[in-house]
């Protein structure tokens, strides 16, 4: 299970938290949608989840370990803009290698032909880019993904179709997902159950709501379930 | 009547790679597209598909080693590229995508007056003041730094700079993604009020159910060819009033309407197959596709390059 625990950050020691006293909670084998206007703090949750940034306190959990500080990071995160996620001078290839063997069904599920693998990130398009970052992010068989926006930059269907690869390892139990997306109609799809992050950083009174609402699995407000 | 005639564009661009080693791309092949004073035209497709270049065409703002084919009319007369240069920001505008556009450290007003004197207006401080009015921007919005916006008032600054010269025709590249909501209704709306008012709008996204709320036609573009026009309200049901087996698949790929992937991807600019571009990962596909590159025909309401719709 991977847990954020009583998880407090501002991006500034002058500026009201954007997080105060965060709980999430998110078993193998399910997709735990994050919702809520921008600005509510949802990246920042999902960087901290996996490790980007440090919180000013409390803790993030891996089947009760604390995340590791050096190899392979059991929490992958997958952004809305592969650009900065891939090494401008590398190949595809070597972006890919980066983070393990390429599993060819995996490369298949997600339409990645040998061909594509020989270019350079400026040469082709965004979401062919997109497919690789999956595909760097799953193939390491970490047993979570933060899903931040990942197919709002993409057409319909290869939304679905990086969607489904996802979807296969969640419903085989080796994957948890924390998809952090502004289209709920998404959410309703690929979601187990949807955590609502409000307003966070305007007044005190929005503020304890986002405490609370943001509050583990069995404590959320609204939480519902969809699938 | 129409106002904009893409027909059968194509774009090519030459790259040199190790040395003298040179590699054609075909990046655009086959483009189609129709936009009238008065209606909201969208144009889908996957990122790739060449729905920028489009733009960047009808502009003039092709890189030197584009090799451009193909017809494109504007107001029923050959738009070459002295009449691009001409047109572009006055009777053609261009919304960008975001608000990286801006020049972060000029004061939103002072830019907006900076477009209106380009144009040639002879009072630029009126115009630009008048310009944000009409966008329903509140009075003092002139002092503010592009960083002190909300997104949706970023969006409408740059719909004022590019709407102040009364253009005829707005291209709107991707004005949606990233957006809350509320912001993105508001954006489109827009689009829709811009319309009404007489001008030709063509409305580039990957969003096609947002674009549905507002266009009365679309265009759906794949691997650089428009695969098909048709009316808005063809996408619908099941999809079965669509005529190319992508627009239907694209439209079935969508969350409410089943969330189906397709296997695959778009072939790549250098290694395009002699046939339909779709062949490889179409449910349809027989022989005589795989032969050659399907024209535009027209079946029941819709434009097509299909064989077998």
């Amino acid at each position: 299970m991977l847990e954020a625990r009583d998880i407090r950050y501002s991006h500034h020691r002058r500026l009201p938290p954007v997080l105060r006293g965060a709980y999430l909670s998110v078993r193998r084998g399910e997709v735990v949608g994050l919702a809520g206007p921008s600005g509510a703090g949802k990246t920042t949750l999902g960087r901290i989840l996996a490790g980007y940034l440090e919180p000013d306190a409390g803790t993030i959990l891996v089947d009760g370990e604390p995340l590791p500080r050096r190899g392979t990071q059991p929490v992958q995160l997958v952004f809305q803009h592969p650009e900065f996620a891939v090494d401008p001078r590398w190949r595809l290839r070597e972006a890919l290698t980066e983070t393990g063997r390429p599993d060819p069904s995996l490369l298949s599920d997600l339409g990645i032909t040998p061909a594509l693998l020989d270019r350079f990130p400026h040469e082709v398009s965004g979401g062919e880019l997109q497919r690789v970052a999956v595909a760097r992010a799953l193939q390491t068989d970490a047993p979570f993904l933060i899903a931040d926006e990942m197919s709002a930059m993409l057409d319909a269907i290869t939304q679905a179709q990086l969607w489904h690869a996802v979807l296969d390892r969640v419903a085989s139990g080796r994957l948890g997902v924390v998809a952090i997306s502004h289209d709920e109609q998404l959410l309703s799809v690929v979601a187990d159950r949807l955590v609502r992050l409000e307003e966070g950083r305007l007044t005190e009174d929005v503020n304890a709501i986002t405490a609370q609402s943001v509050l583990g699995a069995d404590r959320v407000i609204e939480d519902s379930t969809l699938r | 009547m129409t106002l904009l005639t893409v027909e059968d564009l194509s774009i090519s661009f030459v790259q040199y790679e190790a040395g003298l080693r040179r590699r054609k791309l075909d990046v655009v092949t086959g483009l189609d597209l129709e936009a009238a004073r008065g209606e909201v035209v969208a144009v889908v497709g996957a990122s790739g598909s060449g729905k920028s270049l489009l733009a960047h065409a009808v502009l003039g703002l092709l890189p030197s080693n584009a090799i451009e084919r193909g017809k494109i009319l504007y107001d029923g007369a050959e738009l070459d590229d002295r009449r691009r240069r001409e047109l572009r920001g006055r009777d053609i505008a261009l919304v960008p995508q975001s608000v990286a556009f801006l020049d972060p450290v000029t004061r939103v007003g002072d830019q907006v007056e900076r477009a209106a004197r380009l144009i040639g207006e002879p009072e630029p401080a009126r115009a630009a003041e008048k310009a944000l009015r009409r966008r329903h921007l509140p009075e003092g919005v002139e002092k503010l730094y592009p960083h002190q916006l909300s997104g949706g008032m970023a969006r409408r600054i740059l719909a004022a700079i590019a709407t102040i010269g009364r253009p005829s025709l707005i291209i709107a590249d991707e004005p949606t993604p990233g957006l809350h909501e509320a912001v993105v209704a508001e954006t489109l709306t827009d689009l829709r009020r811009v319309a009404d008012d007489g001008a030709g709008v063509v409305l580039i996204t990957h969003d096609l159910e947002g674009a549905l709320t507002v266009a009365d036609r679309v265009a759906v573009f794949y691997a650089g060819t428009t695969v098909e026009q048709t009316r808005a309200e063809a996408f619908q049901g099941d999809g079965e009033a669509l005529a190319h087996p992508y627009s239907r698949a694209l439209w079935r790929a969508l969350p409410a309407h089943g969330f189906q992937a397709l296997p695959g991807g778009q072939p790549a600019p250098d290694d395009l197959p002699s046939g339909c571009l779709f062949a490889d990962r179409c449910p349809l596909v027989a022989d005589q596709c795989r032969d050659n590159r399907p024209l535009p025909r027209r079946v029941g309401g819709a434009t097509v390059r299909c064989i077998r719709a």
